[in-house]
C-alpha cells in the first residue's frame, strides 16, 4: 500500500483546512484596505482596527466580554470542580439526576435557554447587568469545567487521600495539598473552556443584554447586521489571537506538569 | 552493629490498642463480628487471615476508615471512635505504596511533619533520619516513578514513621512485591521495629510472614477472631481446626471422640484402631473431633517396626509420594480408609522406606492435638 499514506496525507490536510479555513479567511480581510468584506482584498491598511480602538463603543464591548469571561471562569471553575468531585465519590439516583442536570445547557437548545434566561431576567431586572451576563454564562460553562475535572478525579487513585488523612492531613489539606495538584490539567483545561465558552457566546447574551451593556460578539452581530464594516474582521481576528493564545498556553502547562512526573 | 541505634527523633513509646466487641456490617453481611482484641505497646501483631476474613476491615477501623457499626476502639484507653483519621497520630503502610506522585521523595516524608508544623530545619533532620532508617539515603530528590517497588515501600515505611507515630499500621505491605524482595524487607521491617518501638499492626494472608515478623498473631476468619496467640502457640497448640490448617501443614485425623475415663484424655477410632490425645471436647457421649499432628512429629517406620506403649499413637499406611527438598523430605502418605497423611522428616533421619511401602505411622500422644471438627473448614481454605 505505497499509495495509502500521501492518499491519507492529503484526505486530512483537506478536512484540516475546511475546519480552520472559515476562521482563518478572516485575519487577511481584517487587514483591508477596502470599506467593504471582500475577498480577497486589492489593498492593505490597518484602518480598522485603529477604528476599533478608536471607537468606545467597541473597547467598551471588549472589556464587558473580559470581565464576564474573567469572573464567569472564576465562578464555574469553582463550582464545577466541587461538583465534579462530589458527583464522583456519590452514587445512586441523586447523582444521576444531579449529573444530568449540570450537563442540560450542553443538550437544550440554546435559544431555549436564551428565551428562559430573558423571561427570568426581566423579572428580576438583571437585563443588561453584568451579574446577568456572569450567571447565565456560568451555566453554559458549568458542563465544560465537569467533564474534564471528572474525568481527571476518575483516573485519580483515592487512596492517596486516605494515605494523606493517616499523615496527618485533613480534608482540606487533603484536597489542597494531594487531590487539587492531580487534578489541576483538568481543572486549567475546565478553566480554559469556561472563558472561551463565555468569551464568544452569542445567542443568550443577544437576548439578556442592553443598549449600556454589550458584549463583544454581540456588538460584532448587531454591526455586521446593520453596517457590513470591516472592524469586525479587525476584532474576530484578535478573539482568534486570544483564543488561540490561550490553549497554545494551557496545552504548554499541561504537557510540562505531566512531563514533571 | 554499632550503627543500628535508633536514629534521633524517630523512637517513641507504642501505643495500646483495644478493640471491645467490634462489628462492622454491610447491609447484611458482617465484615467483622464481635471482634476483641487488646494489642500491647511496642508489640507487633499481625491480623492473618484468608482474604474476606475481616482482618483489612478491623485495620480499617483503627486506622478510622471504616465506622463500626458496633462496639468501641480506644488507644491508650482513650475512646477514638469519633477522632477522625487524620487526628488518630497512626502511621498507615499501603499495600500498592499510596506515595504522593507529584512530590518527590523528601517532599513525600516531609508531608506529615508539615501537616504537623515542624520547623523547616528540624523537617530535614528527620526526612534524612527516616531515610537513613529504610537505608535509601540520597533518594531525596527522587520522584516516586523513578523508583523500584521495594525502594516506594520504603519510601512509604518512612514517610510513616518520620513523625514517630504511636502506632504503624501496614495493609498487606509487602503484597504487590516479588518473592526475594518480600523475605528480605520482611526482615527490614523487623529490625525498623525494634529500633522504635513502636506498636505495630500488620495486615497478612501470608502465613509465613506472620510467624516470621509476629510478637502474637491473631488469626481470622469469617469476620471472627478464631485465636490470638504467638507464633509458637498457634503451630503447636491450634485452638481449632482453622487455625490447624491455614499455619503450616499438618495431618487431620477426623472420627469419633470419647472421653477417657477421668484422665483428663481422649480417645479417637480411626482404621479400626484407638487413638489418644491430651484432653477432651465438650460435650457427653461421642462427638465429631479429629486429631490434629504437624507432620514434623510423625514418623514412619518399615512394616513390622515402629514403637510400642502408651505414649505412641500408631497407624498403618502405604506411602503414595516422596518430595525430596534437600534439607528435609516430605512423604505422603495413604491411610487404609483413604485419608492423607503428610510427614516431614529432617535430612540424616530419613527412613528406609519408598512409595508404594507398606509402613506404620507413629507419634507421640503428647504431639496430638484434639480439636472439634468444623466441616466447612476446607471450603473455608480455598
Amino acid at each position: 500500500m505505497r499509495l495509502g499514506r500521501p492518499v491519507l496525507w492529503v484526505f486530512c490536510g483537506l478536512v484540516g483546512f475546511w475546519l480552520v479555513a472559515p476562521a482563518l479567511i478572516v485575519l487577511p480581510l481584517s487587514f483591508t484596505g477596502q470599506a467593504s468584506l471582500v475577498f480577497p482584498p486589492r489593498s492593505w491598511s490597518l484602518r480598522w482596527y485603529a477604528n476599533f480602538f478608536g471607537d468606545p463603543a467597541w473597547i467598551g464591548a471588549f472589556w464587558t466580554s473580559i470581565q464576564v469571561a474573567v469572573l464567569v471562569t472564576v465562578v464555574s471553575t469553582v463550582i464545577g470542580t466541587a461538583a465534579a468531585i462530589g458527583l464522583t465519590q456519590g452514587r445512586g439516583r441523586a447523582v444521576v439526576a444531579a449529573n444530568a442536570l449540570i450537563l442540560s445547557p450542553m443538550i437544550v437548545p440554546g435559544i431555549v435557554f436564551a428565551i428562559g434566561s430573558y423571561a427570568t431576567f426581566l423579572a428580576l431586572r438583571m437585563v443588561g447587568s453584568l451579574g446577568g451576563f456572569v450567571m447565565a454564562h456560568t451555566v453554559l460553562a458549568l458542563p465544560f469545567v465537569v467533564i474534564p475535572v471528572a474525568a481527571r478525579l476518575r483516573g485519580f487513585d483515592r487512596r492517596l487521600e486516605l494515605a494523606s488523612a493517616s499523615l496527618g492531613a485533613g480534608r482540606w489539606a487533603t484536597f489542597r495539598q494531594v487531590t487539587l495538584p492531580l487534578v489541576a490539567p483538568g481543572v486549567l483545561a475546565g478553566a480554559l473552556f469556561a472563558f472561551v465558552t463565555s468569551f464568544d457566546e452569542v445567542v443568550v447574551s443577544l437576548f439578556i443584554q442592553s443598549p449600556y451593556l454589550q458584549t463583544l460578539p454581540v456588538k460584532m452581530y448587531s454591526s455586521v447586521s446593520r453596517d457590513t464594516d470591516p472592524t469586525i474582521a479587525a476584532a474576530a481576528s484578535m478573539i482568534i489571537v486570544l483564543t488561540t493564545v490561550l490553549v497554545l498556553v494551557a496545552s504548554y502547562v499541561t504537557v510540562r506538569r505531566s512531563r514533571a512526573r | 552493629m554499632p550503627d543500628s541505634a535508633p536514629p534521633t527523633g524517630l523512637a517513641r513509646a507504642g501505643g495500646e490498642i483495644t478493640l471491645e466487641r467490634l462489628t462492622k456490617r454491610y447491609a447484611d453481611t458482617a465484615a467483622v463480628e464481635d471482634v476483641s482484641l487488646t494489642i500491647r505497646p511496642g508489640e507487633f501483631m499481625t491480623l492473618l487471615g484468608p482474604s474476606g476474613s475481616g482482618k483489612t476491615t478491623t485495620l480499617n477501623a483503627i486506622a478510622g476508615f471504616v465506622t463500626p457499626t458496633s462496639g468501641r476502639l480506644l488507644i491508650d484507653g482513650v475512646a477514638v471512635d469519633n477522632v477522625p483519621p487524620h487526628r488518630r497520630d497512626i502511621g498507615m503502610v499501603f499495600q500498592h505504596y499510596a506515595l504522593f506522585p507529584h512530590m518527590t521523595v523528601a517532599e513525600n516524608i516531609a508531608f506529615p511533619l508539615k501537616q504537623r508544623k515542624v520547623a523547616r530545619g528540624r523537617r530535614a533532620e528527620l526526612v534524612d533520619a527516616a531515610l537513613a532508617t529504610v537505608r535509601l539515603p540520597g533518594f531525596e530528590r527522587r520522584y516516586p516513578h523513578e523508583l523500584s517497588g521495594g525502594q516506594q515501600q520504603r519510601v512509604a515505611v518512612a514517610r510513616s514513621i518520620v513523625y514517630a507515630p504511636r502506632v504503624l499500621l501496614m495493609d498487606e505491605p509487602l503484597g504487590a512485591l516479588d518473592k526475594k524482595l518480600r523475605d528480605w524487607l520482611q526482615l527490614e521491617i523487623k529490625r525498623i521495629h525494634d529500633e522504635l518501638g513502636t506498636t505495630f499492626v500488620y495486615v497478612t494472608h501470608d502465613q509465613d510472614e506472620a510467624l516470621v515478623l509476629s510478637d502474637r498473631v491473631a488469626v481470622f476468619n469469617h469476620g471472627r477472631i478464631q485465636q490470638v496467640g504467638t507464633p509458637g502457640e498457634l503451630y503447636e497448640r491450634p485452638s481449632t481446626l482453622f487455625v490447624a490448617q491455614f499455619l503450616g501443614d499438618s495431618t487431620v485425623l477426623r472420627g469419633q471422640v470419647s472421653r477417657n475415663g477421668s484422665g483428663g484424655s481422649s480417645t479417637l477410632g480411626k482404621c479400626g484402631r484407638i487413638l489418644r490425645a491430651p484432653g477432651s471436647l465438650d460435650g457427653t457421649g461421642s462427638v465429631d473431633g479429629a486429631i490434629v499432628v504437624r507432620p514434623e512429629r510423625l514418623a514412619v517406620h518399615a512394616n513390622g517396626g515402629g514403637p510400642d506403649g502408651t505414649d505412641w499413637n500408631t497407624l498403618p499406611a502405604v506411602v503414595e509420594r516422596e518430595i525430596y527438598l534437600g534439607s528435609s523430605r516430605k512423604l505422603e502418605l495413604r491411610l487404609p480408609d483413604g485419608d492423607p497423611a503428610l510427614v516431614r522428616e529432617q535430612a540424616g533421619r530419613l527412613a528406609d522406606v519408598r512409595p508404594g511401602d507398606q509402613v506404620t505411622l507413629a507419634w507421640r500422644v503428647a504431639d496430638s492435638v484434639l480439636l472439634t471438627d468444623d466441616p466447612d473448614v476446607e471450603a473455608a481454605l480455598t
